[in-house]
């Protein structure tokens, strides 16, 4: 009984991501600017704005790879820059158009990254089981990444991503450059795995996408967050029907 | 036709990039400095070079000989005691490269038709190719003497003498002298000896530390091109695993290459050298360089192996951080070649040139560089001089480590994706 009490108290007291008073500067350039915002599990945050309005760096800084100039990042209560090593254990990131490594078969990448991420055999059998369902390549995993579509490289990218089942997995522009239907999908299952406790950070300039995806998001223009909210909040707080509207109204 | 030629155009233009005329600029100024210091070299050849005489004979022959050596653009000094040992030691520490001794009764026996013996002692301070020239000079003068005797005796006209014998009135005992040792061979066949062994170390140098600095320097650009290096640097894996794992792996590739190379280097080497020295010719000989202290020990392999694998594995370290300094795959040549400079520069510096003359900047130019160390090492492997190459090899251990610090650095710091050389032009 005592130890629920302590795991519903860590959960009320630690949000799955808290950014607080985020700043970058490349040289000169300020990039993000005093950029704050929290996420929950099962929640699904999306960053929108347009290209170059800072949605990857502060994604990279979340992954662990960008330090920030000020502020500071919390993963479950723990500030990433002091437990870089530990906090790598519960994310993950996809950057936007990554590739993988083209002379592995699309089996082999997914047993490569099970390799590194799990502990013990079977924690590798699980990844990988996981990792084949959510990327629903079947047959042609047996294949080498060289011969795969832009679409199949980004299934099988997200089901890396998420094989650990990380407590957050951060996207990039997950489903830029796609087509319809490779799009849809990759959506279907991010919104499939929300719902099973991950929390999603994820960047995008697709207004309408977001508003289908996104249980809140924050709009960001020149590295600073203009609004944020549920996509309905700030559609009525702005009198407009739909995101791309309001990000024309107060970002600009 | 017009169409033709926008084509060639725009092939031409994708071509010569930035990327690609660098190193090229970079090797022309290169050879232009090694070629400026291979002139200044080559001039000290066209000076005239010092010798030393011992003469245990009459007046007369010492004139005769030092006359023709003058003629021949030497400066002669003449060494006053009767002792050759002693007379080797004065040459080594004056840096006179050769001893000659005029034995007793050489006037006089080749006043009678008997042909004579002339010892030449090459006192042997480094094996370049210029200290080979220096010693070649001193075999043509010996030339010039016998024909200059040989003239003599047909003006004398010594009918006694068969032609062979009167075309060679004066022979040379040649002696090699390394250290204290002295042995009774001719110097080409030493040289030839200390190239057989170390022809490789060149070779694995150039083609694995290069294959594999690219190579290396390759992976990381194209992982950061791909953006798999994104997806590492955020998994749970340590920044320094990923170098080492980087370093193993293009390291046992190296090796891999080394030893091919090697086998097929081995083939070639005997078919140039097959049948060339055998049975008891060899053996005397190598006799004759184990009297001279030139012999590779085991320790001197293990030695010389360490050196060389050192110098592959700062070639590495550095390679890593030039992979990232490469913005594109496209890049990697322009960036990794201050690498091949680097060893071209030592490379000529110590292989053409007398290393032990140069300049003092010079010098310890050579001696800061690290891929210099396994060059230097043969040298001191043939006299066994091991404390020089254990030096070198700490120096190149501790430069490998700073290169892996600095490395580890970078991959823990925001440098890892955002420094690189930028090759556009600023506007």
């Amino acid at each position: 009984m005592v130890s629920y009490y302590v795991v519903f108290i860590y959960f009320i007291m630690f949000k799955v991501l808290e950014v607080k008073n985020l700043n970058k500067n490349y040289g000169d350039i300020q990039a993000v600017k005093d950029v704050s915002f929290d996420i929950d599990e099962n929640e699904i945050f999306a960053l929108v704005g347009p290209n170059g309005a800072g949605k990857s760096t502060i994604l990279k800084i979340v992954a662990t790879i960008l330090n920030p100039t000020n502020g500071e990042v919390l993963i479950n209560g723990k500030n990433i820059h002091h437990h870089a090593d530990s906090i790598r254990k519960m994310i993950s990131y996809l950057p936007e158009e990554a590739g993988a490594y083209k002379n592995l078969t699309g089996i082999g990448y997914l047993e490569f990254m099970a390799d590194i991420y799990a502990d013990n055999i079977q924690q590798k059998k699980e990844y990988l089981e996981f990792a084949k369902e959510i990327s629903g390549l079947k047959d042609r995993l047996q294949s080498k990444i060289a011969t795969y579509s832009k679409g199949m490289t980004r299934k099988l990218l997200l089901a890396r991503t998420v094989m650990s089942r990380p407590k957050l997995a951060i996207l990039d522009e997950p489903t830029s450059g796609l087509d319809i239907i490779n799009g849809f999908e990759i959506r279907a299952v991010i919104k499939k795995l929300a719902k099973t406790g991950m929390a999603v950070l994820l960047s995008s300039h697709n207004m309408l996408e977001i508003e289908f995806l996104s249980d809140r998001l924050a709009l960001i223009n020149k590295g600073v967050v203009k609004a944020s909210g549920t996509a309905e909040e700030l559609k009525m707080n702005n009198q407009a029907e739909n995101l791309e509207e309001v990000f024309m109204k107060i970002a600009l | 036709m017009k169409k033709f030629f926008v084509l060639v155009k725009k092939e031409i233009k994708e071509l010569l990039t930035i990327q690609m005329i660098l190193p090229l600029i970079i090797m022309v100024i290169v050879f232009g400095f090694i070629g400026q210091i291979m002139s200044k070299e080559t001039a000290k050849i066209a000076e005239p070079q010092p010798i030393l005489l011992l003469n245990q004979d009459t007046q007369d022959s010492l004139d005769a000989i030092s006359n023709i050596l003058k003629k021949n653009n030497f400066v002669v000094s003449v060494f006053d005691k009767n002792d050759v040992s002693v007379a080797i030691t004065e040459a080594r520490d004056k840096r006179i490269p050769v001893l000659m001794v005029i034995p007793e009764n050489f006037s006089q026996g080749l006043n009678d038709f008997q042909p004579q013996q002339l010892s030449v002692y090459k006192v042997v301070q480094n094996f370049s190719l210029m200290a080979s020239t220096r010693y070649s000079m001193i075999d043509q003068v010996v030339k010039n003497i016998n024909s200059y005797f040989s003239d003599e005796w047909i003006k004398e006209g010594a009918k006694a003498a068969e032609p062979e014998v009167l075309k060679n009135p004066v022979g040379t005992k040649e002696f090699v002298s390394i250290d204290d040792k002295v042995a009774n061979v001719p110097f080409s066949l030493v040289m030839g000896f200390i190239q057989k062994q170390t022809t490789f170390i060149p070779i694995v140098l150039f083609l694995v530390i290069i294959m594999a600095a690219q190579m290396v320097a390759m992976t990381v650009a194209n992982e950061k091109e791909n953006k798999t290096f994104e997806i590492l640097l955020s998994s749970p894996i340590s920044r320094k695993t990923i170098i080492f794992a980087k370093l193993v792996g293009a390291g046992i590739v190296a090796l891999l290459f080394a030893a091919t190379y090697m086998i097929g280097f081995k083939y070639y080497m005997q078919g140039m050298t097959g049948g060339a020295l055998s049975g008891g010719a060899a053996d005397g000989i190598a006799s004759s360089l184990q009297a001279l202290g030139v012999v590779v020990t085991p320790m001197g392999y293990v030695l010389l192996g360490s050196s060389l694998f050192l110098g592959v594995l700062v070639a590495l370290a550095i390679a890593i951080i030039l992979g990232i300094l490469a913005d594109s795959v496209k890049s990697v040549q322009a960036v990794t070649t201050p690498l091949m400079v680097f060893i071209l520069l030592p490379y000529l510096l110590i292989n053409f040139t007398d290393f032990s003359a140069l300049a003092p900047a010079a010098k310890w130019l050579i001696y800061a560089i690290p891929f210099s160390h396994p060059f230097l090492a043969v040298e001191n492997l043939m006299t066994q001089n091991y404390v020089s190459i254990m030096i070198g090899i700490a120096y190149q251990a501790a430069i490998f480590l700073f290169f892996v610090v600095l490395a580890t650095k970078i991959f823990s710091s925001d440098k890892v994706l955002t420094l690189k050389l930028n090759f556009k032009r600023k506007k």
